[in-house]
């Protein structure tokens, strides 16, 4: 007592915070059918009169919910850390971390994991970009299922070293290099975690180069059921990311403006590699069994790319290409697979007057998949791609603006094993967008949206049917905006939409037929007022209204004949305010009450409400 | 002239250096003639086509190509947790986690043979560009390794949300999977077993 009465002195200047620190968080409360769910998330840090930064950050997750079958589903997640870290205005420091963690989830068995770890140390700070740090310290856990029950401890350990800044290479070059270990050393379910990357950045007067390389190791042990704490499976990972970017500007040519021509001119060329390497092995330790599955997978992605870009008057231009290399390995050689993708992105824009721009973009892509001849598990398949695209804008007047959209687009898929080509098909889609911006007064915005659809599908072995119609699913659709801003503190917003859909697909009858077709006309009016009555209060009511009538279009000896399906509607409601306050405190609370129509007389309700309370930027 | 002489040898060194590895863009291989019936994969112009044909097909048939097609590249699969397999405190993941797991989990096992059907009490929720189907599910494996001989049996809930993309296509975006009793494995757990 004497002790803690001498040293109270020292530690309490180390205890009072001052003004500097920040402080976010929220909590949020919902309930929705039958769910509930309560989330609680909260970040403090503080410093101190002597300079020390102690940082809080806290969660809990709770959630019910009532299953179908009756049965209740609690879940709890729970997790917080507390970090103390000494003034880095000294070169050498400390840091104390405490972590703790809590999962359980009951339904008619309690499932609960307890974690907890202290990690004590220090580092050293020579620098912004540069610091070595190091800690020691214990973990323990307890897993409990019913009756049954297990605990666990070990050391723990944290190691993290990085060293970056310019003039460490030559030439003007800038490295950057981190590498971090996270060790547990309990006895029973161990883990090492390690990460290691390097970059490096050079750039000269035409030419900049990039490179990033990244290696992780880990090995865990875990128990494969959260029921039995007899079994204990071990999982060894390893990725490997590395990345190469070539950038070829020739002096005086980079894309940039013109002062004296009042023009933007230049072109670029670029070329980049990149790598994506993950193995994963899973096993049960010697000597073990139980229904688990080990195995291991490799999976490799390579990319090379290169494009050129380029700029001048009012015209716009780029040409991109790109290979992708990739192979998934699942532990057996005849359950391999290797894809390769080819690509060419071009896009060209141009202002041709001051009123109009006009532009095109496209696409193609074709991806080859290869497996072994005997696979029994994938298929030798590729998948193509073309989409051409062009617009068109035109400005009227400052007010008034027209934007027609023009695109094509194929889809190609294409199994090349009897066993799957039977599902090869193509889609040509062709879209007419226009759209008309119109701003009638300051307060007053229009604007109509117009898209015309047509989606032809067609396979490459299917059966003429005399009766069906073509394979077409066409769609038209009106979008037409009203948006009212008369007083400033008050938006008002109406949205009808209109759409026509009609579909005529395909369906399998030992070969592909013509299927039961349909068309389809949805209404859809969408009420929203925006308003700020001051005082940090804001309102936000939503009033949304759909009714849809569907006619299925069935098969009658020689003849196909239209009939009205049920018709469709739903009704939602929203109210939502908000408050904030000028200390940054947010109050949020939102009611919401959706009605569908089921046929026959019968409704559905849906209630929703949810309430916030939150601070700061999360 | 120096430069253009330097530049114009640095892009011939580039295209020799893709000419090794380049692939045509524009071309595809010829297919071999169907045997049999024709094939199950729907255009998904509904939701319950994405879910109850093509990704309950590509289950069956152990394709793993139709099997992420019903996925949009920002799906995220939940699940409340799992009783068996590597740990992992996160309790999701995405396209790139589920396709290394659809590899490996239809090389890994000799069949696989599902039902679904909807949620007793639940109603699917259809939106404008979104919707939420509802389904409870039964799905028995046969574990391919010779070592393991093992038939399995997996049941749960599933709240599957899917986005209507640019091509007025339907296509998953939030897959939940619950279990619905303690001692019973979920189809997180099937995934589980392949991570």
């Amino acid at each position: 007592m004497l002790c803690f009465v001498l040293l109270l002195p020292l530690v309490l200047p180390g205890l009072i915070p001052t003004a500097e620190g920040s402080l976010t968080g929220r909590s949020a409360f919902s309930s929705s059918y039958r769910t509930r769910t309560w989330l609680d998330s909260l970040q403090i840090q503080a410093k101190t009169l002597l300079g020390l930064t102690w940082s809080l950050s806290q969660r809990l997750d709770l959630l019910r919910k009532q299953l179908s079958t009756g049965r209740d589903l609690r879940q709890r997640q729970f997790h917080a850390l507390l970090t103390a870290q000494s003034p880095r205005r000294s070169p050498v420091g400390w840091k104390i971390d405490l972590d703790g963690d809590e999962s359980s989830i009951t339904e008619s068995v309690d499932r609960r994991t307890l974690w907890s770890r202290f990690l004590v140390g220090g580092g050293w700070y020579p620098g912004k970009q540069a610091y070595v740090e190091a800690q020691v310290g214990g973990i323990a856990s307890a897993h409990r299922a019913g009756a049954g029950r297990t605990d666990d401890q070990g050391l723990a350990q944290h190691l993290g070293l990085e060293w970056s800044g310019a003039g460490l290479l030559p030439a003007g070059g800038y490295l950057r290099s981190s590498l971090t270990h996270e060790g547990d050393g309990r006895v029973r379910i161990p883990a090492q975690d390690t990460r290691l990357a390097i970059g490096t950045d050079w750039a000269g007067p035409t030419d900049s180069v990039t490179t990033e390389w990244a290696e992780q190791w880990s090995n865990v042990r875990f128990f494969p059921s959260p029921d039995r704490f007899d079994v204990i499976g071990r999982q060894q990972r390893r990725n490997r990311s590395a990345q190469v970017q070539w950038r070829h500007s020739p002096a005086g040519r980079r894309p940039g403006f013109d002062h004296d021509r009042g023009l933007t001119v230049g072109w670029n060329l670029d070329a980049t590699y990149g790598l994506n390497q993950n193995l994963y092995d899973a096993a049960l330790l010697p000597g073990q069994t139980m229904a688990f599955i080990p195995g291991d997978t490799r999976t490799v992605r390579r990319a090379y790319g290169a494009g050129t870009d380029a700029r001048g008057g009012p015209w716009a231009f780029s040409l991109e290409y790109h290979y992708r290399w990739t192979e998934d390995r699942f532990g057996e050689v005849r359950r391999d697979q290797t894809g390769e993708t080819g690509e060419l992105n071009s896009t060209m824009s141009a202002r041709v007057t001051s009123t109009d721009s006009t532009g095109v973009r496209a696409i193609f892509r074709v991806t080859s998949y290869a497996v072994p001849a005997d696979s029994g598990f994938f298929d030798d398949r590729d998948e193509a791609e073309r989409v051409i695209e062009a617009f068109w804008w035109h400005r009227f007047s400052p007010e008034l603006a027209l934007r027609p959209v023009l695109s094509f687009q194929r889809q190609r898929q294409i199994f090349l094993s009897e066993r799957r080509s039977a599902d090869n098909n193509t889609n040509d889609i062709y879209v007419l967008a226009p759209a008309v911006i119109w701003n009638l007064t300051r307060a007053v915005m229009l604007q109509q949206t117009f898209a015309l659809r047509a989606h032809y599908r067609s396979f490459d072995f299917e059966r003429k049917d005399p009766l069906g119609r073509s394979t077409l699913f066409r769609r038209a659709e009106s979008v037409s905006d009203v948006r009212i801003a008369q007083v400033s503190a008050m938006t008002w917003t109406v949205r009808y939409t209109y759409r026509y859909e009609d579909f005529g697909g395909l369906y399998d009858r030992g070969g592909w037929v013509q299927a039961v077709d349909w068309d389809r006309r949805s209404n859809l009016i969408d009420f929203r007022l925006h308003w700020r009555p001051g005082l940090g209060l804001s309102f936000e009511p939503e009033v949304a209204l759909e009714f849809k009538r569907s006619f299925n279009h069935r098969r009658e000896a020689d003849r196909i004949r239209r009939i009205q399906d049920n018709p469709f509607w739903r009704r939602q409601l929203v109210l939502q305010a908000v408050w904030v306050s000028r200390y940054g405190y947010c109050v949020r609370l939102s009611l919401a009450q959706r009605t569908q129509d089921l046929g026959l007389g019968r409704r559905d309700l849906d209630n929703r409400w949810e309430f916030s309370l939150s601070k700061g930027v999360m | 002239m120096t430069r253009l002489v330097r530049t114009m040898s640095l892009s011939v060194c580039l295209v020799l250096l893709l000419n090794g590895c380049a692939k045509d863009p524009f071309s595809t291989r010829r297919p071999d003639k169907p045997l049999g019936n024709g094939g199950t994969y729907l255009t998904p112009v509904d939701p319950p086509i994405a879910v109850d044909t093509n990704l309950y097909h590509a289950m069956i048939e152990r394709n793993a190509g139709h099997y992420l097609q019903t996925m949009a590249d920002s799906v995220v699969y939940v699940f409340d947790y799992v009783l068996e397999g590597p740990p992992d405190s996160a309790h999701s993941w995405g396209i790139g986690e589920e396709s290394r797991i659809a590899g490996n989990m239809f090389s890994g096992v000799s069949s696989i043979d599902a039902f679904w059907e909807p949620v007793t009490g639940r109603v699917d929720r259809f939106e404008d560009t979104t919707a939420i189907l509802y389904r409870t599910y039964r799905i028995s494996v046969m574990m391919a390794k010779s070592d393991s001989a093992l038939s399995l049996s997996y049941r749960g809930e599933m709240a599957v949300t899917l986005r209507r993309n640019a091509l007025d296509l339907w296509l998953i975006v939030r897959w939940e999977d619950l279990h619905t009793s303690a001692g019973s494995p979920s189809w997180a757990d099937l995934k589980s077993r392949f991570r």
